[in-house]
């Protein structure tokens, strides 16, 4: 059964249509219908000055353009949107990396549906509590 | 015991010729010990022996169990060596989702 829908929109960027499509299942069943996706960093940047989602999950290795550059870019457009990096990197160097460059959360591939809606019922609590888009 | 080197005749229990000095068994670079012709390692230091027997009584060239002698700069280039080994090693340490949590909370 899925959730109530939530007013905000979320931009998926993977290198891979398993994690794409996953992740685009997992946010329509938890009430966000409206979701993007580009399958590198260098596409996904596109994306985001186009649409300015709500949220963006983010793929840490992928090519063209990778997470870690992708995040950095981002955050020069805007210092205050929601980034959650989905991947399978676990040396902490990486993570502290992500931490530094601005990312709100990071969620390690693979991971339980209840750990990516606790997360997600995290972005959605901050996102409450800002004013609404035009 | 006939002298290797001067063949002249020793007393049993000497270990260096009357005649020549040379060693009349295996001697060590590392500890100076004369021990049996056929010894291996030195029975004292446990230092390698030469395998040849000419050069068990005259002694290899250089002393290959001396530990080596480092400078200030050298000791100090190793412990950065060290430093940069640990930093390494923590930095490819791996973490769990639990861990990251606690990272971004």
């Amino acid at each position: 059964m899925n959730a109530p829908p939530l007013p905000y929109s979320a931009l998926v960027v993977d290198d891979s249509p398993h994690s794409r499509i996953l992740l685009m299942r997992l946010l329509q069943r938890n009430g966000i219908s409206k979701v993007d996706s580009a399958v590198n960093g260098a596409e996904g940047l596109e994306h985001y000055k186009f649409s300015k989602p709500d949220l963006v999950f983010l793929d840490a290795v992928m090519p063209e353009m990778d997470g870690l550059s992708t995040l950095r870019e981002i955050r020069k457009i805007d210092p205050n949107s929601i980034v959650i990096i989905t991947t399978s990197l676990s040396e902490k160097e990486k993570v502290l990396q992500f931490k530094e460059a601005g990312a709100n959360y990071y969620l390690l591939k693979p991971f339980e549906e209840e750990k990516f809606v606790e997360t997600l019922g995290k972005v959605v609590a901050i996102l409450a509590q800002r004013p609404r888009k035009e | 015991m006939d002298c290797f080197n001067c063949h002249t005749a020793n007393d049993e229990g000497r270990k260096f010729c009357k005649e020549c000095g040379a060693a009349l068994g295996s001697f060590c670079q590392r500890c100076k010990n004369v021990g049996d012709i056929d010894d291996k390692f030195c029975g004292v230091c446990g230092n390698i022996l030469a395998l040849n027997a000419q050069e068990r009584l005259f002694s290899p060239p250089e002393d290959p169990g001396a530990p080596k002698q480092y400078s200030p700069e050298e000791m100090n280039d190793l412990l950065s060596l060290r430093k940069i080994a640990r930093a390494e090693e923590a930095a490819s340490a791996r973490v769990t989702q639990s861990d990251i949590d606690s990272i971004f909370s």
